[in-house]
């Protein structure tokens, strides 16, 4: 039988997964050499990021600063303004690492990009766009866990799909079991000297035939057995911001250079649910902004000469609306940002066609959604991961391809 | 006489070991009796223990504006309610109190650090209304300052109306995302609560200001709320939605998420709403119903323990304590469950699939090991963690009785043959259940017994 039809058999692809840890042995043994696809970062702004204070569309003039009376970008040259990008937007100052990146061509932005579900909720909003089934809840898994289903190889690694932070995404909902990370010193399990080995076999072998956990239980005591040997291996540089998020980036990094067969990994970055006081110019949102420029550009250097095989998305569930509210914040919006950074990346450039701020482009008072988020991920799956079956990944959809990616050379 | 089946699942999901006081109890009262008795918890005679710490918890007594006062006062309060937390959950005898007040807790959910000095205040109100009723649990929470603040209803004006309290009333109090309302529906319910805010003038406590009152006519569900009402567009809408039959089902399916399963029988959902339709939404009978369903019964083992369950199950099993805040914070997130700092309104998930992760298991695993090897005999408490393991399992003449005693106890069944004798393989270091039971032999392996225990699959599912 082959592999997709194993995965509709089995319902990865919306059914239920009740069979689906009895999938997760039979793919371990399926063969792809790893060389050929990118290690993907996915970084998700979580709470509907304000893509109108990141990507500024200062060349909007009145339609874009009367709705934004305090919290707006302003213009390049001004006190304060924004970094010019191409003569229509400019970054958030607090963004400059990401500017050199952009204009040394590593890092492309796509504008007005989104979700196609006209949802304002962020647990729908969310789940949608990480199910990859807009307007779909019946889903029920993840669509890296599909690409990782439909990919799976020789690669036995526990680091496969890492999660860093507290919780899985619903991303990786699926058949593969992702590791959940915090930090790789936190790797290790030890008993009392003495009954520990004989505890450590009774504790593996009660685990050893669970339907539900048993995967689960291999995968911790393959992830010991790597974490004892990263541990040893030197440090990083600096320049991560001292948070969960700079710190998480900082262990993709050392898993990356560790080649321990990460495939991909998720982190995210919170902090974007801006009702009150953005503080978009020196507050908050100012401050988030840089911790996520900061952390992506030290993750960037310190991957050295593994940078070439590692691609990098941001997104976010949604903007946020173009006209402020009372209380100098945004509200939840529709149309946002995505970010692309990697070595395949046709950088130095936005993407997507703009729709504009008039009254009659707006939907429903929000930036219009003109780039499907799942046309910019698609390209990615199928250029950079290998993986052509994106029919699969994103179910029930057609993608349009916007050529913002190099395919890998072989 | 000995617990039957039905008994020691009910008293797993009550969030009890199937031991002690609750195994006594049960036995002596019956399954009816004993569950109508937790359904009165002023009845019950608290565990004194329980009461003198509980009293020690002088923060939690404390109104919102002299909490506001003393100095650190939120997070010294947050490090309070968790210890209560614990206390309630590991110990308490009152423990179908304490696990709806957390279900509220979780329905109407406010991150810790979102209610901040409110917090406490918000635990009292919910814990209040336990076991009463969801239409004065609903009034409350919508005016209370840790829900206005969160969901910014306190800035919902009529000419910004700000919708996020009115969208998660609809979606995660009241109707549930698939509950039949729609876009105009959210913005309409956001009209009609414009104006429910805080005030100095009541000390920061709810206010209605009727200037930024939306006064105009509206149209919620299909029904008109005629123009110039002011705060009785609230208060209709509210009503309306306490007794809307997509909140019956609703919040059936979640206390049968909590209690049952995570993919608990239609069946018994729709029988829960029409209980709880029946009943006006009253708390005592929709649980009397739960817990004499069949399908409540046939769902043992179905659940994943979250990990807050488990660490609470554990502290029971062990009877350890956290004597450093740090410690018990930091075990927390390492388990991956920070004590209410989910980061969203919808509550930390309780399906097992948001829990069974590999980092989540390990740490599961560590905390076994930490809570008994570390804790057994420190009399330094050196580690932040307290506690004495001599009287923990039951004493046994041969290890087999012993072994089999202690996973009665902690997993409320024997072990199969086989996975008997993986834990004798450690336990009577392959000697076979005859061993004698030696005080030397009982001090060397109770620790490490424990953690296989608590560590092992059975421990995980209730």
């Amino acid at each position: 039988m082959k592999r997709r039809n194993l995965l509709k058999t089995l319902g990865v692809l919306g059914v239920g997964h009740a069979l689906l840890p009895g999938l997760h042995a039979n793919l371990a043994f399926a063969e792809t050499p790893a060389e050929v696809r990118d290690v993907l970062v996915v970084v998700f702004l979580r709470g509907g990021a304000d893509g109108l204070g990141l990507v500024a569309p200062y060349a909007e003039g009145a339609l874009y600063y009367d709705r934004r009376p305090s919290q707006a970008v302003p213009e390049p040259g001004r006190k304060g303004g924004g970094l010019d990008l191409d003569g229509r937007f400019a970054l958030h100052p607090a963004l400059a690492p990401l500017h050199e990146l952009y204009r040394e061509g590593t890092l492309a932005i796509v504008h007005a990009a989104g979700s196609p579900h006209d949802t304002r909720s962020h647990f729908d909003a969310q789940q949608y766009m990480e199910f990859g089934t807009p307007g779909r809840k019946d889903t029920r898994s993840g669509w890296l866990a599909r690409h990782l289903a439909l990919t799976a190889r020789r690669n036995r690694s526990p680091f496969r799909a890492v999660g860093f932070g507290d919780v899985l995404p619903d991303s990786l909902l699926g058949p593969v079991t992702p590791l959940a990370l915090r930090s790789i010193a936190d790797f290790h399990l030890q008993g009392r000297d003495g009954e520990w080995p004989r505890m450590q076999r009774a504790l593996a072998r009660l685990y050893a035939h669970q339907r539900r956990l048993g995967p689960v239980a291999q995968n911790v005591w393959r992830a010991l057995e790597r974490m004892r040997r990263i541990a040893r291996e030197p440090g990083d540089r600096g320049g991560y911001p001292a948070t969960p998020f700079g710190e998480g980036l900082a262990q993709v990094a050392r898993l990356v250079r560790a080649e321990v067969g990460l495939e991909v990994a998720t982190l995210d970055l919170g902090g974007w649910d801006t009702h009150e006081e953005q503080g978009l110019r020196d507050g908050g949102f100012a401050a988030t902004a840089a911790e996520l420029a900061q952390g992506l550009a030290a993750f960037w250097s310190g991957l050295g000469r593994a940078a070439a095989r590692v691609s990098v998305v941001v997104m976010s569930e949604f903007g946020r609306r173009v006209e402020e509210n009372a209380s100098r914040g945004t509200d939840h919006g529709h149309g946002g940002v995505m970010w692309l950074l990697g070595a395949g990346v046709r950088g130095g450039r936005v993407y997507g066609r703009w729709p504009g701020l008039a009254q009659e482009a707006l939907a429903d008072g929000d930036l219009a959604v003109t780039t499907d988020f799942r046309d910019v991920l698609a390209e990615l799956v199928r250029k950079r991961l290998g993986n052509p079956q994106v029919d699969q990944v994103f179910p029930r959809y057609s993608p349009r391809e916007l050529e913002i990616i190099e395919g890998r050379k072989a | 006489m000995s617990l039957s089946q039905e008994q020691t699942h009910l008293l797993l999901r009550l969030g009890f070991l199937p031991r002690g006081w609750a195994a006594e109890r049960i036995q002596r009262l019956g399954t009816a009796a004993f569950v109508e008795e937790q359904l009165h918890p002023e009845s019950i005679p608290e565990d004194p223990e329980v009461t003198r710490r509980l009293e020690r918890l002088a923060l939690l007594r404390l109104d919102t504006h002299a909490l506001a006062r003393s100095d650190d006062g939120e997070s010294r309060a947050y490090v309070e309610a968790l210890r209560a937390h614990l206390l309630r959950h590991s110990r308490s005898r009152r423990r179908l109190a304490a696990r709806m007040a957390a279900f509220w807790a979780h329905h109407f959910y406010v991150p810790a650090d979102a209610a901040n000095v409110h917090l406490v205040d918000y635990l009292r109100t919910l814990e209040r209304h336990a076991l009463g009723g969801f239409r004065e649990l609903l009034f409350a929470v919508a005016r209370h300052p840790a829900m206005l603040v969160y969901l910014n209803n306190d800035s919902n004006v009529k000419d910004h109306p700000n919708e996020n309290y009115a969208r998660e009333l609809l979606e995660l109090h009241t109707l549930g995302v698939d509950g039949g309302y729609t876009e105009r529906d959210v913005k309409e319910v956001a009209r009609a609560l414009s104006g429910w805010t805080t005030h100095p003038r009541t000390e920061g406590m709810f206010y209605f200001d009727p200037d930024v009152h939306d006064d105009g006519p509206k149209r919620i569900l299909g029904r008109a709320f005629p123009a110039g009402r002011g705060i009785e567009d609230g208060l209709q809408l509210l009503d309306l939605l306490a007794r809307h039959p997509s909140s019956a089902r609703f919040v059936a399916r979640k206390l049968a998420l909590w209690f049952v399963s995570d993919d608990p029988p239609p069946a018994l959902i729709e029988r829960l709403a029409q209980v709880f339709q029946q009943e006006r939404g009253q708390v005592r009978p929709l649980l009397r119903a739960l817990f004499s369903a069949p399908e409540f019964y046939a769902a043992a083992g179905a659940r994943l323990r979250t990990p807050l369950e488990f660490l609470t199950a554990a502290l029971e099993a062990t009877g350890a304590r956290f004597s450093d805040d740090w410690r018990l914070i930091d075990t927390l997130a390492r388990l991956g469950q920070p004590y209410l700092g989910w980061k969203t309104p919808d509550g930390a998930p309780t399906r097992a699939q948001a829990w069974a992760s590999t980092g989540g298991l390990l740490a599961r695993w560590q905390v076994a090991l930490e809570l008994t090897q570390e804790a057994d005999g420190d009399p330094e408490g050196g580690w932040g963690l307290l506690g004495g393991l001599e009287d923990r399992l039951p004493a046994a003449p041969t290890v087999g009785i012993w072994v089999r005693a202690a996973a009665r106890e902690l997993w409320g069944r024997e072990p199969e043959e086989e996975r008997l004798a993986l834990l004798l393989d450690y336990a009577a270091e392959g000697a076979g259940p005859e061993r004698p039971l030696t005080l030397a032999l009982a001090g060397r392996k109770r620790a490490g017994l424990l953690a296989l225990l608590l560590a092992a699959p059975e421990f995980q599912w209730i």
